[in-house]
C-alpha cells in the first residue's frame, strides 16, 4: 500500500504539489508549507501523486510502500 | 598554448525564437561542457533536462554572487543586485534563504492566488478598456504587458495607486540592459528609499494594512524575524522580479498565438480553464525568458557526469536548454498548446530558489490569455514579423516592442 510523505523542513512553498494533485496536497494558510490532506492515495490518485513528486523543486515529497496494518 | 582560449564563449547568441543551436551538440556529447566567460574565467555548462534539474536542486552549489568563482556574465559589470544593502534573496543560501523565503511564502500559495483572480481580472480588463479607447496601433508591452504584473504586485504590496508611476519607472530603469549601470544603481537606491518609507509608515499601525507590507511589518519586523532592510529587500525583489518576466511572457505568448492562428482561435472560443492552462505552460516552456537564472558556484568538489566540479568552480545549468531537450519535450521547437509531457518545464527554475511568484504569474498569464483573445478577437501584428526587434544580450529574453492592431 502506498503512503505520501512530505518533509516540511525542505518545502519552499512553490505550490507545484497543489497544482499537480489538489486532492492530495494543500498549503498552510499561515505558513505556506505543504500539507498532505490524503496520505493514502487511491489507484486513481497515483499519476497525480507522481507528478507532484517529480515537480517538487525542493525534493520534499515521496511515495513510500507501507505494510497494511 | 592557452587552453581556455579554445573553449566556446558563453553566453551564446540566442536566436529570436529558439535556444542557441550550440546546445544540441553539447547535449549529445556530454553532461557538462566547459565554457569560457567574458571575464576570462571558465564554468561548466549543463544542457540536459535531467542534469539541469539535478544541479539546481543540489545544495552543494551556492547562489552567492559575491563568491569567488560565481559565473559573472559580463566582463566589466558586476551583478548590480549584489551592490544592494542586503543581499537579495535569490543570491542567498540556506539557512539564510529559508528564513527570508518563509517570511513571504503565505502570500503566494495557490489558494491565496486563486482568491486574487477577481483583482487580477479587474486590472487586465481595465487595461484592455484603455487600449480600446486609445485605439490601434499600439505597443502591447508598454500599454499592457508591463502594467499588468506591476500593477498587480504594487496593489498586493499595498502601494497606493498614486505612487505606481514612481515604482514602474524605477523598475524599468533597473532592468534596462542598455542603460549606464550607474543609472540603474541610482534607480535601485531610489526604489529602496521609497519602499523603506512605506514599510516604516505601515509599521506604525500594521493591523490596519491588509497587504504584504502590513503583514511583513506585523509578523516579521515586529517579531524580530526580519530587519527593515531585509523586509525592504524582499519587497524590492518582488517589484523587480515580477516586472519584466511576466511582461515578456505576455508579449511573446501573444506573438506565438498570432503566429499560430489556430491556437489563437481555439483560445478565443475556449471556455474551459484547462486549455488556457496548457497554453500558458507551453508559452513558459517555449520562450523560457529568464534564460540565465541558475548560475551557481561549487562549495566543495562534486562528482557529476563523469567529471569533478572543483570547489570554487562555476556552473551554468541552462533552463532554456532543459526546456528544449528533445528527450523530454518531443519536437521542442514546435509551439503546441496541447503538448503533453510527463515532466514539467523548468522555466521558473528548480531547487530552493524556484520562483516564489510562479502561481501568481500563472494566474496573471491565464487571465490575460482568457480575456485578451475574447475581448480583441481581431488582434494582429501591426508590422511584419521580420521587423520585430528582440532584446539580445539581456538577462531576460523579450521584444523591444510589440506593435499590434485590430
Amino acid at each position: 500500500m502506498k503512503k505520501i510523505v512530505a518533509d516540511r523542513t525542505r518545502c519552499v512553498g512553490g505550490g507545484n504539489c497543489v497544482m499537480s494533485a489538489p486532492q492530495l496536497f494543500a498549503q498552510g494558510e499561515e505558513d505556506g508549507l505543504v500539507q498532505v490532506i490524503k496520505e493514502r492515495p487511491g489507484p486513481e490518485d497515483l499519476a497525480a501523486a507522481e507528478l507532484a513528486v517529480i515537480s517538487c523543486p525542493a525534493q520534499a515529497l515521496g511515495i513510500i510502500d507501507v505494510n497494511e496494518q | 598554448m592557452d587552453q581556455t582560449a579554445m573553449l566556446p564563449l558563453f553566453p551564446f547568441d540566442r536566436p529570436d525564437d529558439g535556444p542557441p543551436p550550440e546546445y544540441e551538440g553539447f547535449r549529445r556529447s556530454a553532461s557538462l561542457q566547459k565554457v569560457r566567460l567574458r571575464n576570462g574565467k571558465t564554468a561548466w555548462l549543463a544542457t540536459r533536462y535531467e542534469d539541469v534539474r539535478a544541479l539546481l536542486a543540489d545544495n552543494r552549489f551556492s547562489s552567492d554572487a559575491r563568491k569567488e568563482g560565481y559565473p559573472q556574465l559580463s566582463a566589466s559589470r558586476p551583478v548590480v543586485a549584489s551592490t544592494r544593502a542586503v543581499l537579495p534573496i535569490n543570491y542567498t543560501d540556506q539557512p539564510e534563504h529559508t528564513r527570508l523565503r518563509r517570511a513571504l511564502m503565505r502570500e503566494f500559495t495557490l489558494a491565496r492566488v486563486q482568491q486574487l483572480q477577481p483583482l487580477i481580472e479587474g486590472v487586465i480588463n481595465g487595461l484592455i478598456d484603455r487600449m480600446l479607447e486609445r485605439g490601434a496601433p499600439l505597443d502591447l508591452i508598454s500599454e499592457f504587458g508591463l502594467p499588468v504584473p506591476t500593477t498587480v504586485i504594487l496593489k498586493l504590496l499595498g502601494i497606493p495607486y498614486g505612487d505606481h508611476a514612481f515604482f514602474h519607472e524605477r523598475a524599468n530603469r533597473i532592468i534596462a540592459t542598455d542603460l549606464d549601470p550607474a543609472l540603474a544603481m541610482q534607480a535601485q537606491e531610489e526604489l529602496r528609499g521609497r519602499m523603506l518609507e512605506f514599510i516604516r509608515e505601515k509599521e506604525k499601525n500594521p493591523q490596519v494594512h491588509d497587504d504584504i507590507i502590513g503583514r511583513l511589518a506585523k509578523d516579521q519586523i515586529q517579531t524580530g524575524n526580519l530587519s527593515y532592510e531585509e523586509a525592504c529587500s524582499l519587497c524590492q525583489s518582488l517589484v523587480i522580479a515580477g516586472h519584466e518576466t511576466t511582461a515578456s511572457t505576455i508579449a511573446l505568448g501573444t506573438l506565438s498565438l498570432l503566429r499560430n492562428p489556430r491556437a489563437f482561435e481555439r483560445l478565443r472560443n475556449d471556455t474551459s480553464l484547462k486549455l488556457v492552462g496548457q497554453a500558458v505552460e507551453e508559452m513558459l516552456r517555449f520562450w523560457t525568458i529568464a534564460h540565465y537564472i541558475g548560475m551557481r558556484v561549487a562549495l566543495e568538489d562534486v562528482e557529476f557526469g563523469g567529471v569533478t566540479i572543483k570547489a570554487g568552480e562555476g556552473i551554468l545549468p541552462q533552463i532554456m536548454a532543459a526546456n528544449h531537450d528533445p528527450d523530454v519535450f518531443a519536437s521542442p521547437g514546435k509551439f503546441d498548446i496541447e503538448r503533453e509531457s510527463r515532466y514539467p518545464h523548468v522555466a521558473f527554475g528548480f531547487g530552493i530558489h524556484q520562483c516564489i511568484g510562479q502561481q501568481l504569474s500563472r494566474m496573471e498569464l491565464r487571465s490575460v490569455f482568457t480575456l485578451l483573445p475574447k475581448r480583441i478577437p481581431t488582434l494582429r501584428l501591426a508590422v511584419p514579423f521580420e521587423q520585430l526587434e528582440f532584446k539580445h544580450g539581456g538577462l531576460a529574453h523579450g521584444l523591444r516592442a510589440l506593435p499590434l492592431t485590430w
